[in-house]
């Protein structure tokens, strides 16, 4: 619900123009890329907390932190941070609270990512 | 070990000093203090005041300014030199050539 | 954000891009794609490694957390696969925590770029990096350079020291009236040490230090050791060869090398020695009883130094009995240094000479563990020579093989010298070679030498010159009569000396006539007896070793006889005496 995470931007355009420049023929590729592994992503930090494995969730969270950025989805961005330190501290509840507020994120993101 | 040049005002005689240890490393340093010179000096005066220490190459470098400054008719003299450095140009009589002063 | 631009100059980069994260991978390899590199794209620290191996790679963007194996740990494989080649590695990573950074660098990052990737970033690092390894490209090619010359430049002094070795400690170093040292060290420092017999039975001894170690010390010994060995053996007197030692070192040595030297002849027969020092720690002469009898300093220049015209080759000349002993030595036992840093010095030499009591010939042994007591190893070069003076008696008559007659040696030469060429030359080596075209007279050599010799020497100092021998009975008068000689000679300007050489070939071998006659006015014969002083040792050793010996009546002409049989049968070499 709308926390820090509301005044940050679900997809900064700019970046998208970028990667759009980049990218080239192969955005859609780009974009196809990144939520197949978003995806891969949600399911595996289930898995992890489901079964208590804080650090291989932070881990996770890290990695999913990393490639959110790049792609300038600074909400998400920040809260995978925040599954990230929930990791890092083995607190299995914020941690939980944390994937709930990434999955709504992506949520939101997911249909923002079209060329 | 370090050189240092002056020219005298009326730029005849070119006085080099040589400080610390007057030995091989300072071979190119003292060639360059006479041979960069712009105009050729009619004398020369090495001071070895500095001078802690003084061994073959040096008295070969000496022998190559002499060479240089006109071999027999040169022009040299070699002053301010302490007991240990007037012995080594004792024993290799370095008198016969050089004014040791 | 513009577009970077895709640089222009300079090599394509094989670049390795290592991120678990396959979005991140395809962005991160594009940008380095557009730049203009090559690259290749891994998606755990495992498989980066494998391609490092198998591909190799310019500059490695790893990303620091990654499955299988970490960015840490594939890092270091990473750096032990290149060996001494320089391969940045740039982290990739989101972490902002100081101790992972650092944990970053130790594991051989050199650099982080951070996500999200900026293009412009990324770019500069690997811009930095680039020049970087090129950098290190070019010392490690000129270290290899320099390190391959060096190994050539090491090779040429081992071929050089062999050289020089062969040179320079040939001769006659194994007699028994020598003892020498030379440290392992010094044998390649530049130091010299020769001895040659020479045809009288005498000996020449060279001890010398050359300026500059290695090649110059070996350049300058080959044609030093040349000149010695083949001079002394034709019989040639000290001063003219040093007057050629100085004169062929001084063409062949660029002007700042030279030698500085003691040279010595020693005259077992005549009972002196002449020393010329030029250069080197003063020569001792010490008694029998180890008493310290004279110092010979340095007083002339170091050979190779001095002009032809101003060289000064006139050796000390002193008598010398048998059982005394020189020592001499190179500025190695002077300078030898302690860990203190002191020198051993001069009179810590002269101290343990005179305060020396055991038996004269263990003071070169002592004086030896003096030295290695003050400072363990010779780091400098170290050469102590010692020479002991024997005595002299008749010279070998050789070994005579089976010879036919030889009857065309049938002739008769004459050279008359005048005094410029009196003051400049010695006759003898010259006469001597004309002598030995006669096979006969080669086993003679030596005595011939002594008559020769004897006889000119005769004509010159009591001829010409007027010295008087008796003189020579002390020490004092020994020097007093050498130093007139000198001036005397230098001061000729009139006169002349004649030697006949008159040979017949006989039946049974041969028969040599010596004539040698001056213009000086003589002497009577009432006046000289053939047992007085010097001359009459002299005169009576040319007696003995010659079947007739006759004066004229104003006594400036002496005549011999010496008669060489022919046999067929080897003779004994007589051993000299000790």
């Amino acid at each position: 619900m709308p926390g820090e995470d509301s005044l940050l931007p679900d997809l900064d355009p700019a970046v998208q123009e970028n990667l759009r420049e980049l990218m080239q023929d192969d955005y859609l590729l780009l974009l196809d890329t990144f939520i197949i592994d978003a995806e891969k992503r949600l399911g595996q930090l289930r898995t992890f907390l489901a079964s208590g494995d804080l650090e291989s969730f932070r881990r996770c969270a890290h990695s999913f932190k990393g490639s959110s950025g790049n792609m300038g989805a600074l909400a998400l961005q920040q809260v995978c941070t925040l599954a990230e330190q929930a990791g890092i501290h083995g607190d299995a509840g914020a941690a939980g609270d944390a994937l709930e507020r990434i999955e709504q994120c992506y949520r939101q993101l997911r249909p923002q990512l079209h060329p | 070990m370090a050189i240092t040049k002056s020219l005298s005002d009326d730029g005849k005689t070119l006085s080099i000093a040589v400080s610390g240890r007057f030995d091989f490393a300072a071979h190119q340093e003292f060639r360059d203090a006479y041979e960069r010179a712009a105009l050729k000096p009619s004398r020369y005066v090495v001071d070895l005041h500095e001078a802690a220490y003084i061994d073959s190459s040096a008295l070969g470098m000496l022998l190559l300014l002499r060479d240089y400054a006109g071999g027999d008719s040169a022009d040299i003299r070699i002053v301010r030199c302490n007991p240990d450095v007037r012995k080594v140009l004792g024993i290799s009589n370095f008198g016969q050539l050089f004014v040791i002063e | 954000m513009t577009t970077a631009p895709v640089l222009a100059q300079a090599a394509v980069l094989n670049i390795l891009v290592a991120d678990d994260n396959p979005a991140d991978r395809l962005i991160l390899c594009r940008l380095v794609e557009r730049l203009g590199h090559r690259v290749q794209a891994a998606e755990d620290g495992a498989e980066a490694v494998r391609l490092f191996v198998s591909h190799g790679a310019d500059i490695v963007l790893m990303d620091a957390l990654m499955p299988v194996m970490d960015g840490y740990a594939a890092a270091r494989d990473i750096r032990r696969q290149a060996g001494e080649d320089l391969v940045p590695i740039i982290f990739l990573t989101s972490l902002t925590e100081t101790d992972a950074l650092v944990e970053c660098l130790q594991a051989g990052g050199d650099d982080f770029l951070s996500k999200p990737y900026n293009p412009v970033i990324l770019q500069a690092k690997i811009e930095a990096f680039r020049r970087m390894r090129e950098m290190h490209q070019t010392l490690q090619s000129q270290r290899d350079l320099i390190a391959s010359q060096n190994r050539q430049l090491l090779s040429d002094q081992q071929l050089a020291k062999v050289i020089f070795d062969r040179v320079a400690h040939a001769g006659s170093l194994d007699a028994p009236q020598l003892r020498h040292l030379q440290s392992a060290f010094a044998v390649f420092n530049g130091d010299i040490l020769l001895a040659a017999r020479r045809p009288s039975g005498g000996m020449h001894v060279l001890l010398g230090d050359f300026t500059g170690h290695g090649l110059s010390a070996a350049i300058g010994a080959m044609p030093l050791a040349e000149v010695f060995y083949a001079m002394s053996a034709r019989g040639f007197a000290l001063n003219d060869i040093l007057r050629e030692l100085n004169s062929k070192l001084g063409r062949i040595l660029p002007v700042g090398i030279f030698c500085c030297a003691v040279l010595i002849e020693i005259d077992p027969y005549k009972g002196l020695v002449e020393v010329w020092n030029g250069g080197l720690p003063e020569v001792l002469m010490i008694d029998r009883d180890g008493c310290l009898l004279h110092r010979i300093p340095s007083t002339h220049l170091p050979l190779g130094v001095q002009s032809d015209e101003r060289f000064d080759a006139s050796p000390l000349v002193l008598s010398m009995r048998p059982g005394q002993r020189l020592l001499c030595w190179t500025d190695g036992v002077i300078e030898s240094r302690n860990e203190l840093g002191e020198m051993f010095g001069e009179e810590r030499v002269l101290e343990l000479v005179d305060s020396y009591q055991g038996p004269p010939e263990q003071l070169f042994d002592r004086l030896l563990e003096a030295i290695e007591a003050f400072h363990g190893s010779p780091e400098d070069d170290l050469s102590l020579l010692e020479l002991c003076m024997w005595s002299g008696s008749q010279p070998d008559r050789g070994a005579v093989s089976v010879a036919a007659a030889d009857l065309a040696q049938d002739w008769r030469q004459e050279i008359v010298l005048r005094a410029p060429a009196i003051r400049e030359n010695n006759p003898v080596p010259e006469l001597m070679e004309r002598l030995m075209a006669v096979q006969g007279l080669r086993a003679h050599a030596g005595t011939l030498f002594i008559l020769l010799g004897e006889l000119y020497s005769n004509a010159l100092e009591h001829g010409l010159l007027q010295l008087d021998s008796s003189w020579k009975r002390d020490a004092d008068g020994f020097a007093r009569y050498y130093s007139e000689r000198n001036r005397r000679l230098r001061a000729l300007s009139e006169g002349w000396i004649r030697v006949e050489l008159d040979h017949r070939p006989r039946v049974d071998g041969g028969r040599l006539i010596i004539r040698v006659s001056d213009s000086g006015p003589g002497f009577r014969i009432g006046q000289l007896t053939l047992k007085d002083g010097y001359a009459g040792r002299g005169l009576g050793l040319v007696q003995a070793l010659t079947e007739t010996l006759g004066f004229n009546d104003s006594g400036n002409q002496v005549t011999v006889e010496f008669v060489w049989p022919l046999r067929h049968t080897v003779w004994q070499v007589d051993t000299t005496a000790d």
